[in-house]
């Protein structure tokens, strides 16, 4: 396959990643949009290591990535969590106390 | 010999963005959270396999066991610790879904607009013409890879390269990461632990 292909899958993938993330009601919903999102910059990532800068830099770039990835993952639930027992509920467009 | 081995990558390219873009959707679209979950580790291992297909194998091991075995194991008890997500009776999705669905739209035709042309790409140098700098020659097998040895050559070459890239070059922003994965450990302690009523803690 050539570099295009990959591309377009990681364009697409990160369109269904905005579209869930505008859409969902409840954070944990976010949560799982940002990680698509955040694969698809991967999936970029890596496809311009290969195709383009014949190295393992992307890849690199990548793991880091994957590490920061991991610890917004953590963070995030751990907010999510923290909000639900304050709330009582995790629905992003009830919780707007900063808002005003 | 060698076209056959193209034509099995091809296949394995097709079916995996094919089968980890429909997952993605039922990702974003499915109103039981568990399913949405379960439907996002299929995505990822996908994605893996996109990994695989463009010989990144220590990054396709790593989004298997971090993303898959780590991030949806902590998503699935994170849902499962929420009382009343997992209800199917309810709408997941809010109310402004077609201005969301429009954005998503618009933004994947623009992506597309560009992708899919790449003379506009600007990408390598200048002079020698964009297409033979963006597009490479399709993979080529390594002669007698798959007999006997533990490694194909090639790729015992890139995981040498990523670890000493790793621990020379990028050896700050290494530490660094690890800092932080530490920082957010305790973070996520202190945020998700319980409250205590006290004259200190006013809620």
């Amino acid at each position: 396959m050539n570099l295009e292909a990959y591309l377009l899958v990681a364009a697409l993938l990160f369109s269904i990643g905005v579209f869930g993330a505008l859409t969902r009601r409840n954070a944990i919903g976010i949560l799982m949009s940002l990680e698509l999102m955040l694969n698809a910059a991967n999936l970029n990532l890596v496809a311009f290591s290969r195709f383009v800068e014949h190295g393992v830099v992307g890849q690199v770039f990548v793991l880091f990535v994957i590490t920061v990835a991991a610890a917004e993952a953590a963070v995030g639930l751990a907010i999510v969590i923290s909000l639900y027992r304050n709330f009582k509920h995790i629905n992003v467009e009830d919780i707007d106390l900063l808002k005003w | 010999m060698n076209l056959t081995w193209l034509s099995g990558n091809n296949l394995a390219f097709y079916v995996l963005a094919l089968v980890g873009l429909g997952t993605a959707v039922l990702t974003v679209t499915v109103r039981n959270m568990v399913h949405a979950a379960l439907s996002l580790a299929a995505t990822l291992l996908c994605v893996a396999g996109l990994y695989l297909t463009l010989q990144a194998d220590l990054i396709a091991g790593v989004q298997a066991l971090i993303y898959v075995g780590a991030i949806i194991t902590l998503l699935l008890v994170a849902i499962m610790l929420i009382h009343g997500i997992a209800d199917r009776r309810i709408s997941q999705t809010n109310r402004n879904w077609p201005f969301g669905l429009a954005v998503a739209g618009g933004l994947a035709a623009l992506l597309l607009a560009v992708v899919v042309n790449p003379a506009n790409w600007n990408v390598g140098p200048p002079q020698s013409g964009t297409e033979r700098a963006v597009r490479t020659e399709a993979f080529h097998p390594v002669p007698g890879a798959t007999e006997g040895r533990t490694l194909e050559p090639s790729l015992q070459r890139q995981l040498n390269e990523l670890g000493k890239v790793l621990l020379s070059r990028y050896l700050l922003p290494f530490e660094v990461a690890s800092l932080l994965l530490l920082v957010a450990l305790v973070g996520a302690i202190v945020l998700a632990q319980e409250v205590r009523k006290g004259p200190h803690h006013e809620p």
